[in-house]
């Protein structure tokens, strides 16, 4: 049976990892490498590292990716800054298996497209952060800071018609807050596609990652319980499992 | 004895990836898309991701097509990652219409299809399991139902009786691996698949030797 996967985000920023509370203020909390060889020790089932300077400086740090590629030998979807088919074909020989793809998406829809087939539907992750604006979920790019016209269920289905094999569900009001996933967000998405969805965004315990799932979500990603309040992935797993949740257990 | 590793890089793949998972495991490793430097590696590893149909345009581009074959036919071991193993079989329906393997293999490759309220592709961790498992060498010392890491939308049936190992994708079991003889493989990725993924490399690059 699949196993329901346990994935840490990762958001880049130098050299470092940096955790931020609603997209806003990122705080350092240690350096990439050490991250990345922490989290695969620990068994976490696949990471996803996002670059959150590579749009503003225009580059895709393909040296530090591929430092930490060769770091772990684990399933890995990095992201930020993507655009073009050479910025995805730069993170796949830096040993990425999946693409990250957020704002570009919503001007230029036809690079998932052009990437699935290349790669595969299977590489193309589609990172749709949202926020709830009078009780709409709305699509965001440009690090939560552009709300397009576009709801949310809009674009997750447009995604996937372009050739996302995979969704990254995160919401931007809860973001850090350890408040919770946004359940109905979550079902919403989840019901109206058929690829999986990776929902982040507000994970404040294991009973979030028990009740996300059951909501519908296909794996579980989380940042600050890891970090600020030293969550294991272990302790989540055993949790998630006698709670009914096939889980990779080691 | 040192033992050559080679590669197989027909433009497309996770090169760095199959490198970066053999490197603690043999230093005399290449990766390469020269059919002649291919012929003297005393394994063949041949990964992939991509479709079916430039996974086979890039084979044969480079006449890769034909070393296989070859290379295969002399008895040394290759093993088969994902898109490889599918390339291994007589046709595949990815990337419209349907296309020619290398025929190493007698079989099918098709899109997985929605039941059970599946989602597709098929990522994440998922069980090996199958009587066969404990014959095939590349299984030895890992046990049944071990977890492995699977990501794909596209795969394998089999129309030639081998030794295969299986699956489950929602309630059907899919075949997540086999051996024909010196020809092995694999429908999850063990380059990705941590600890018992460098176990599974390790047994194949000590065929032969043992």
């Amino acid at each position: 049976m699949l196993k329901t996967r346990i994935i840490p985000i990762l958001l880049l920023k130098g050299n470092s990892v940096v955790k931020t509370i609603r997209f806003k203020d990122p705080r350092v909390v240690g350096d990439a490498i050490t991250n990345v060889k922490v989290f695969s020790n620990r068994m976490a089932d696949e990471m996803v590292i996002v670059d959150i300077e590579a749009t503003e400086k225009g580059r895709i740090n393909e040296n530090l990716i591929k430092r930490l590629s060769a770091s772990c030998n684990m399933p890995l979807s990095i992201g930020g800054g993507v655009k073009t088919i050479e910025d995805v074909d730069a993170l796949f020989r830096s040993g990425a298996d999946k693409v990250v793809i957020n704002s570009e998406f919503y001007s230029n829809p036809g690079l998932l497209t052009q990437v699935a087939n290349k790669y595969g539907v299977q590489s193309v992750v589609f990172s749709l952060d949202v926020k709830k604006i009078d009780g709409r979920h709305m699509s965001v790019s440009h690090s939560g800071s552009k709300i397009n016209d576009v709801t949310a269920l809009d674009a997750a289905r447009s995604a996937v018609q372009a050739g996302a094999g995979e969704i990254i569900l995160n919401s931007i009001n809860l973001d850090g807050t350890m408040k919770g996933y946004d359940l109905e967000l979550v079902q919403l998405i989840s019901d109206n596609v058929d690829v999986p969805v990776v929902v982040a965004g507000g994970c404040g315990g294991k009973e979030d990652c028990v009740s996300v799932i059951n909501a519908g979500a296909s794996a579980v990603a989380a940042g600050s319980i890891f970090y600020w309040i030293g969550e294991s992935i272990i302790t989540i797993k055993k949790y998630m499992n006698i709670n009914g949740i096939s889980v990779r257990i080691i | 004895m040192s033992k050559k590793v080679g590669v197989i890089d027909y433009g497309a793949g996770n090169l760095f990836s199959v490198d970066n998972a053999i490197k603690g495991l043999v230093r005399d490793r290449f990766v390469s898309s020269d059919p002649e430097e291919l012929m003297n590696a005393d394994y063949i590893i041949f990964p992939g991701v991509g479709s079916f149909s430039d996974g086979m345009k890039g084979m044969k581009k480079y006449g890769l097509d034909e070393f296989l074959k070859n290379y295969v036919a002399s008895g040394k071991p290759v093993l088969g990652i994902c898109l490889g193993m599918q390339m291994m079989l007589t046709e595949g329906y990815e990337g419209g219409g349907v296309h020619q393997g290398l025929g190493l293999l007698e079989g099918t490759v098709h899109k997985l299809t929605h039941i059970n309220n599946s989602r597709i592709p098929h990522m994440g961790w998922n069980d090996v399991y199958g009587n066969d498992m404990i014959d095939i060498p590349i299984f030895k010392d890992i046990e049944l139902k071990s977890s492995y890491y699977f990501v794909h939308s596209y795969h394998a049936t089999l129309s030639e009786e081998v030794k295969k190992v299986y699956t489950d994708f929602y309630g059907i079991d899919i075949v997540s691996g086999f051996q024909k003889d010196n020809l092995f493989a694999t429908q999850f990725h063990p380059e990705k698949s941590q600890s018992l993924g460098v176990k599974l490399l390790k047994n194949f690059l000590n065929i032969g030797r043992n």
